[in-house]
């Protein structure tokens, strides 16, 4: 397991097809980028992972509700997010460590899904 | 690496002497139920490969994560060898080597065992309790409550609900007069980890949970979850030596403390024993007498009970597979067949197993319920939601 001091502060699990329409997002030494297929194929365990690895700030990045060429990986991805912050709550981590950013066809972060939960 | 090189290792101490009394006679295969549901894996095999051959394709072998260490085969072999031990220490070797198993769930529950074995950790975990349940900051008793607090949003969707359970059981304690004390900062036992072989994870937590538990001046530590009552009873003195307290599971406890008359539940229930309540721990009386004080509650054993049950097919969150689920269908086969209308079990594992085992099937054998939700029902505790205390209490008279 990495320490905290030497992982980057910011782990993106990010939708292919979104990143393609985020191009200003990119590798460096505060953000490791982690290319899914579809978002929806994320699950609450690499996102806890991540947190385990030493990110300070997790993100998945979908594609739009209208927009997801898989029809459903953002509603996947919102369960998996809800899930993780519920975790992530519990063991007392402040569960916007872990959040959901949508991608419009014009590459528009449209919104920031999943409200924090409440403790 | 060769045999001898493993068998030079710590955690191998004592383990060739142990498998050198191997009789090769089988039996532990023919009680195996992973045996018998195929997939090609065998104790007696197991074993005969570990003593003869390079230990390379032993560690790399799945067999070495296959087995459930439901110590179905521990009674019936000859020359007193536990498979359970047998592979507690080989995964511990082969986790050090880089061969930790196929984890169940992307490895989810791993993952937060390890978060929780972090020292500064300010878990919330205590957010579920309601008015209903009487709880003390200092005591005699301590409820250990577990994982519960992770294992509602993980597995709430197969109609398990942990949580519910933990605070029966806090009512079923009040009811027998005793007011628990809880862990705020309370850690996962640690039992899944050792299973795995991640003793360094495992002593973390359990160095934890033996601090505060110690800190807290109690007596007896009693549990809902057998996993954790065997790893406090039996894993954390082969570590740390004595506890300095008492540890029972809660059908214990409120067999020796006795809890008022219950009502009259006219219903026939059969029994699942948790392996590591039964086998492991040797406790089979307790939650079989409890039922006995419900009036009207028909006890029907399953033909495979006691110390020949079978595991409800799941270990430390790891190899869940086809053999898995074949066990689980197997078993709840069995429990249809008794007629009972509750499968009555001891452990919120065996819970959740058979929750996902019958989950978006068409399942309609006997519903799952956990001893405590169905006491508590009994008594007249249970939540309003609960299924069995709605529909199945007072349907006559008390004999």
């Amino acid at each position: 397991m990495a320490s905290s001091t030497d992982s980057p502060s910011i782990t993106v699990f990010a939708c292919t097809t979104a990143l393609h329409r985020l191009p200003a997002i990119g590798s460096n030494q505060a953000t490791t980028i982690k290319r899914l297929a579809c978002a929806g194929g994320i699950n609450a365990g690499m996102l806890l992972e991540a947190v385990e690895d030493g990110a300070g700030r997790v993100l998945v990045l979908a594609c739009g509700q209208d927009s997801c060429r898989h029809q459903n990986g953002a509603t996947l991805a919102e369960a998996q997010v809800r899930l993780a912050r519920d975790l992530l709550t519990t063991l007392g981590f402040d569960p916007g460590t872990v959040a959901l950013e949508l991608v419009d066809r014009a590459g528009e972060s449209v919104s920031v899904a999943c409200k924090e939960t409440a403790p | 690496m060769t045999r001898e090189q493993v068998l030079r290792e710590p955690q191998a101490a004592g383990l060739l002497a142990e498998l050198w009394t191997c009789q090769d006679c089988g039996k532990c295969t023919a009680a195996c139920p992973v045996a018998r549901v195929g997939l090609g894996y065998s104790p007696r095999r197991f074993i005969q490969r570990t003593v003869r051959k390079d230990l390379d394709a032993v560690l790399f072998d799945r067999a070495v994560f296959a087995c459930l260490a439901c110590d179905r085969c521990g009674p019936v072999c000859k020359s007193g060898i536990s498979m359970a031990n047998v592979v507690m220490k080989l995964r511990s070797i082969a986790f050090e080597r880089g061969i930790p198993g196929q984890a169940a769930h992307a490895g989810m529950l791993q993952t937060l065992m390890r978060l929780m074995a972090r020292s500064d950790l300010p878990q919330r975990r205590l957010a579920w309790l309601d008015p209903t349940v009487k709880i003390a900051s200092q005591g005699d008793v301590l409820y250990f409550v577990g994982c519960a607090p992770y294992f509602e949003p993980l597995f709430g969707h197969l109609g398990t609900k942990p949580l519910r359970t933990a605070r029966n059981a806090i009512r079923l304690l009040n009811l027998a007069g005793v007011e628990p004390v809880l862990l705020a900062d309370e850690r996962c036992c640690g039992h899944d980890l050792l299973w795995q072989g991640d003793v360094n994870n495992f002593l973390k937590l359990a160095e934890r949970n033996l601090e505060q538990v110690r800190a807290s001046g109690v007596e007896t530590v009693v549990f809902s979850c057998p996993e954790g009552l065997r790893t406090f009873k039996l894993d954390y003195p082969r570590y740390f030596g004595a506890r300095g307290f008492e540890v029972l599971h809660i059908t214990e406890f409120l067999e020796r403390q006795g809890i008022p008359r219950p009502e009259y539940i006219d219903a026939i229930v059969t029994f699942h024993e948790p392996c590591r309540l039964g086998r492991h721990l040797d406790v089979y009386d307790p939650p079989r007498n409890l039922l006995e004080t419900v009036p009207g509650l028909e006890l029907v054993e399953m033909p495979r009970n006691r110390v020949s049950a079978t595991c409800c097919g799941g270990t430390c969150w790891m190899e869940c597979g086809a053999a898995v689920k074949s066990l689980q269908a197997r078993r709840l086969s069995e429990a249809a067949r008794t007629g009972a209308r509750f499968l009555v079990t001891a452990c919120p594992k065996c819970d959740i197993h058979f929750g996902c085992a019958i989950a978006g099937s068409e399942y309609d054998g006997p519903v799952i319920s956990n001893i405590v939700d169905l006491m508590a029902a009994a008594l007249g505790v249970a939540e309003p939601e609960d299924e069995l205390a709605a529909t199945e209490k007072g349907a006559g008279t008390v004999a």
